[in-house]
């Protein structure tokens, strides 16, 4: 998981001729099941070495999307127990905000 | 020097993606039909591939990769009893598999001389959901003792398969699991989801899988022809 992340900073920082990143920034979704705690206590190992050695990892957290499966109503939130605001049920499935995603990344780049 | 960001805009899965298509694609020139089993520790995944690969023998080649967290090779050594080419996969700790680690033990198998590839993945029903293998198939296993509520708690699990077992129907009189209830979250997240009720125990059930696998195995060798 890390090192997909900074596989794809690296392929578009290198594509944009970028001698250095700084930061990159991930979106996780409130229903992925992805650990920022983790990703970032790895980050420094897997990055040491190339051009992201001493970057930063910034995480945005997005809320994801919830499907009522007793009255169909799609609603984002839902409170602690995510239980539809509607009907109350507790009987729903996560639609969106489960796909984690490297959203962008700040590079260094020679000239102007 | 001067700083600027660059709009990236790509899924953290996106590497592993394409090693799965590249598994496939290696899959499908070899003729070998792949299936990820998953689900929950003690559901039965290896009772379900010996019964299969002892149900199936003479009929198709089958070759397995089988996952554990730890170097245990126990169930690895089930399988090759049973009859199969295997390959022990150990995680080192790691609670799913990914497409880069299924390409590696598939270079350890000799893909030409198998039809049937059965992946064992670890067993949790949370991660190995979000991790495409390459595999054709995506089956799930549940048991009746861990209770019916499981597609409730676990959708991404119950949406993401295209095949459920429900192993251990023996002991259906002794547990707590309502099969109507069971039924009922599962048709909601997954409608079009085939299910086999069975029982690796006693035996009951199991030639309907066997069908199945069976079939799927010639189908999709034919079509990759």
């Amino acid at each position: 998981m890390v090192e997909g992340i900074r596989e794809l900073a690296l392929r578009h920082a290198r594509s944009a001729g970028a001698s250095r990143i700084l930061c990159v920034r991930v979106v996780i979704p409130e229903f992925s099941s992805y650990l920022e705690d983790a990703l970032a206590m790895l980050w420094d190992e897997v990055c040491d070495a190339t051009e992201a050695a001493g970057s930063r990892i910034d995480f945005v957290r997005i809320p994801g999307e919830l499907l009522c499966l007793e009255c169909s109503k799609s609603f984002t939130g839902g409170g602690r127990d995510l239980s539809c605001p509607d009907c109350g049920s507790q009987w729903v499935k996560p639609i969106s905000g489960q796909e984690c995603y490297v959203e962008s990344i700040e590079v260094e780049t020679a000239g102007g | 020097m001067t700083v600027k960001t660059i709009q990236v805009s790509q899924s953290v899965l996106t590497a592993n993606c394409q090693i799965a298509g590249h598994n496939r694609a290696k899959l499908n020139a070899a003729g070998v039909v792949a299936v990820n089993l998953m689900a929950s520790p003690g559901a039965g995944k290896t009772s379900l591939i010996e019964r299969t690969i002892q149900g199936l023998e003479g009929r198709l080649r089958i070759g397995m990769i089988n996952s554990d967290t730890s170097p245990a090779a126990m169930d690895a050594e089930r399988a090759e009893r049973a009859g199969a080419v295997t390959v022990h996969l150990n995680t080192a700790g790691r609670c799913h598999l990914d497409a880069g680690m299924v390409r590696d033990a598939m270079d350890c198998l000799p893909l030409r001389d198998i039809d049937l590839l059965l992946i064992e993945n670890i067993g949790n029903l949370v991660c190995p959901a979000s991790w495409r293998l390459g595999s054709h198939w995506n089956v799930l296993i549940a048991s009746t003792p861990e209770g019916d509520d499981k597609p409730y708690k676990y959708p991404r699990m119950y949406s993401g398969v295209e095949a459920l077992v429900i192993n251990k129907t023996d002991l259906l009189p002794y547990v707590s699991f309502d099969l109507e209830y069971f039924t009922r979250g599962v048709e909601a997240l997954n409608h079009r989801l085939r299910t086999f009720p069975l029982s690796c125990r006693t035996g009951a059930g199991l030639e309907h899988w066997f069908h199945w696998i069976a079939s799927i195995a010639v189908r999709e060798a034919a079509m990759a022809l």
